[in-house]
């Protein structure tokens, strides 16, 4: 529910106020029964028109309800086919069948891959190929390409994807990783803040991207965690949300990408938990189960991920919920297993 | 009405309506939740293009699978009018995009036709990355020929053409600023215009700097309009040009801040103000930061140490010993050598705060308060 909520003489704060009889505890089972039952919605309208992300949409389901240790309920065999379908000759993946590759989705299918520790369903050589081939000569990466001689999109997230991706598939050693850096620390703004290129406005999500990219390859030096810290902490609103910058309206998803990145930061203290927690929950929908962007709201797959998750990073309910890493989203044992290891302040 | 029956309607129906009205530059969905009169759901008034949204669970499914199964086809035309209408329906789907890229280099339709149509999305659509992705394609492809991020940028073309893709980008992005708050793809894809078609040119930063103040000014929580001022003033390379210009900008944002009280974009705004003026005394200029050396290092991990106000957020007031000198007259700031001083900064700041009026005042004083923090902090 979103409301302006007056502050003296009416000047507006933008926030929501959570009523008193939003949930206040975890309906975890309700979150797994809506993530496991969203496949079966397969000729829905909305499933359609969401086919371009569907890669991405199974990594925010599977990661959910192993976070919430029921991954069982998932069709292993079948995710694992389905992502196969979708890599491309150029080794790259797609969002579905038919859909083009792009880095998001390959990152996508590498995640799903390792939590099922079915890594091999894919050709990895070719994987690594694909995103060696989309780093250019700034340090920077595409996202795809087109046309041989023009340039694909650039994008922080995309330096954050590429080395993610290979972090994963123990094959950073292909790229160019200093000057990786390099590209990123050039899009650090005077805030401490990062966004998607050069001299582009500070975002959270972008420095959630930039700051694990940074950990992934030893470099938080370069961040100034107290400036940035600050920066991030300034997102915590009264409803207790946080937001993705100045002057807007909290969200779940803001909720992880900024309690992450001050995770790796070693200043997650900096946030008001227990408000935060509190805000989270309230996101929650008591009768379809699932998560909101903010009191009241649909919820969909996506925030019901980085609600899961927010309450791991925040400590909250240790028995029910596995431990999370703040780089990569997944869960840590996970990573453990794999054996890639993150710097963290 | 067979529904494959019906979307092959619509989408026949959308292109009659662009073949007659070329001049439609704006699209958008009519809400309609059942089909009511035995008419088409595509309607066009004057240079509005609409669908109501009955027809849409049937025909975006449709078209949908049309694109997919018969893209290696040989009916491009089809392809063309199909994509069209999907992605004035779904422009997030980057596949369909790239239909149209492959469409465009088969020369189906110009530059400048696809930058005008993709305009016509972020009507209805303001933040649609992938129409943003989409534009920066083809300026790309049909503009500049350059890989991102060239530092030596190669000659772009002068000609009418290129100012003519620059006044459409600059119009599409001013349209999809106003249509959502803080549309960050909007301003983010408007800088990198005024970089790979303007080239950042002394003459585009000026008219953009002037273009853009009575729209900050009606937009005052708009975080990244106020950026996009924050990055023109930063591309500007004469010292004395950029100087000039930020005593303009302070005197701008003292009014701004006075008049619209307790805005932390403009707060926000104060501090990347100053942080510009005191990079342009220290020489710094246009540099990218440097690389973190191992002394700044150390210097972050011991003020970690210290932990700032608890916590900041939480709409907490930050309590602090007030340290100003109460002499509050109208401090404005009148010369350059005034702006990077913190002591007569931080009285400027006061000075802010005691011309709030009343009633507003104490949401004035927790963002009055946060900057003193802030520079205190970060800034001596």
């Amino acid at each position: 529910m979103i409301m302006m909520c007056p502050s003296v003489a009416g000047t507006p704060l933008k926030d929501v106020t959570i009523k008193a009889d939003a949930p206040s505890e975890l309906l975890l089972q309700k979150h797994v029964d809506y993530i496991a039952a969203y496949s079966d919605k397969v000729n829905d309208y909305e499933y359609v028109m969401t086919e371009y992300l569907r890669m991405s949409g199974i990594y925010w389901g599977i990661t959910a309800l192993d976070l919430m240790k029921q991954l069982p309920k998932m069709n292993k065999e079948e995710v694992v086919s389905f992502v196969k379908s979708c890599q491309h000759d150029c080794g790259g993946i797609g969002a579905s069948v038919s859909h083009d590759p792009h880095l998001l989705y390959t990152l996508s299918a590498v995640q799903i891959l390792s939590i099922f520790d079915a890594i091999d369903a894919i050709d990895v050589d070719k994987v690594v190929e694909f995103i060696r081939g989309l780093q250019q000569e700034d340090g920077s990466f595409m996202g795809d390409q087109w046309v041989s001689d023009i340039c694909g999109e650039i994008d922080t997230r995309f330096s954050f994807c590429a080395v993610a991706c290979l972090a994963l598939l123990k094959r950073l050693d292909v790229i160019n990783v200093d000057k990786a850096v390099e590209y990123v620390v050039s899009c650090k703004n005077f805030d401490g803040g990062f966004g998607v290129r050069p001299g582009s406005e500070s975002h959270s999500g972008q420095i959630y991207c930039c700051v694990g990219m940074l950990a992934i390859t030893n470099s938080l030096h370069h961040v100034d965690p107290d400036l940035l810290g600050w920066w991030l902490c300034e997102r915590q609103l009264p409803s207790g949300g946080l937001n993705g910058r100045p002057e807007k309206l909290p969200d779940v998803c803001y909720s992880w990408w900024v309690l992450a990145s001050l995770k790796v930061m070693g200043r997650i203290h900096w946030i008001d938990k227990s408000k935060l927690e509190r805000f989270i929950l309230a996101c929650q929908d008591e009768e379809t189960g699932g998560i909101a962007d903010r009191p009241g709201d649909i919820v969909d797959p996506f925030h019901t991920l980085f609600g899961v998750a927010g309450l791991s990073l925040l400590g909250s309910y240790k028995n029910q919920l596995k431990a999370v890493n703040p780089v990569f989203c997944m869960p840590e044992e996970t990573l453990t297993r794999l054996g890639v290891r993150t710097q963290l302040l | 009405m067979n529904d494959d029956f019906l979307s092959k309607r619509v989408v026949a129906d959308f292109c009659a309506a662009f073949r007659k009205n070329p001049r439609i530059d704006e699209f958008g969905f009519v809400y309609c939740p059942e089909k009511t009169v035995n008419k088409s759901p595509v309607t066009v008034e004057g240079n509005k293009l609409g669908v109501e949204t009955w027809c849409l669970k049937i025909v975006s499914p449709f078209i949908h699978r049309q694109l997919l199964s018969q893209r290696h086809g040989k009916d491009k035309s089809k392809l063309q009018e199909y994509s069209k209408v999907a992605l004035l329906l779904n422009p997030e789907c980057s596949t369909f995009w790239n239909i149209r890229k492959e469409l465009f280099q088969r020369k189906y339709f110009t530059a400048l036709t696809e930058l005008k149509f993709t305009n016509i999305i972020l009507t209805c659509h303001p933040k649609s990355p992938e129409t943003y992705v989409h534009k920066r394609w083809i300026v790309r492809h049909a503009f500049t020929k350059q890989a991102e991020g060239n530092v030596d940028n190669r000659i772009v073309d002068t000609d009418e053409q290129t100012q003519t893709a620059l006044d459409t980008e600059m119009e599409g992005s001013r349209v999809a600023a106003s249509g959502y708050p803080s549309n960050y793809n909007a301003w983010s894809h408007r800088i990198w215009t005024v970089k790979a078609l303007a080239r950042c040119s002394a003459e585009v930063l000026e008219s953009e700097l002037e273009n853009t103040k009575s729209w900050v000014r009606q937009h005052v929580s708009d975080h990244s309009g106020l950026q996009y001022r924050q990055f023109l003033l930063s591309e500007h390379r004469q010292k004395c040009l950029l100087e000039e210009h930020l005593l303009k900008e302070f005197q701008f944002l003292d009014d701004l801040l006075i008049s619209y009280p307790g805005h932390e974009a403009l707060w926000n705004h104060r501090r990347a103000l100053y942080h510009l003026a005191v990079q342009s005394q220290e020489g710094l200029g246009h540099q990218t930061e440097e690389l973190s050396t191992e002394n700044a290092s150390v210097k972050s991990s011991l003020t970690g140490l210290e932990d700032p106000i608890e916590p900041l957020g939480a709409g907490s007031l930050v309590e602090e010993n007030k340290s100003h000198t109460g002499e509050g007259e109208g401090v404005r700031l009148t010369s350059i050598n005034e702006m990077v001083n913190p002591l007569l900064e931080k009285k400027r700041a006061l000075a802010i705060l005691e011309e709030t009026s009343t009633s507003d005042s104490k949401i004035q004083e927790r963002h009055y308060k946060l900057y003193i923090q802030w520079l205190d902090r970060f800034k001596t």
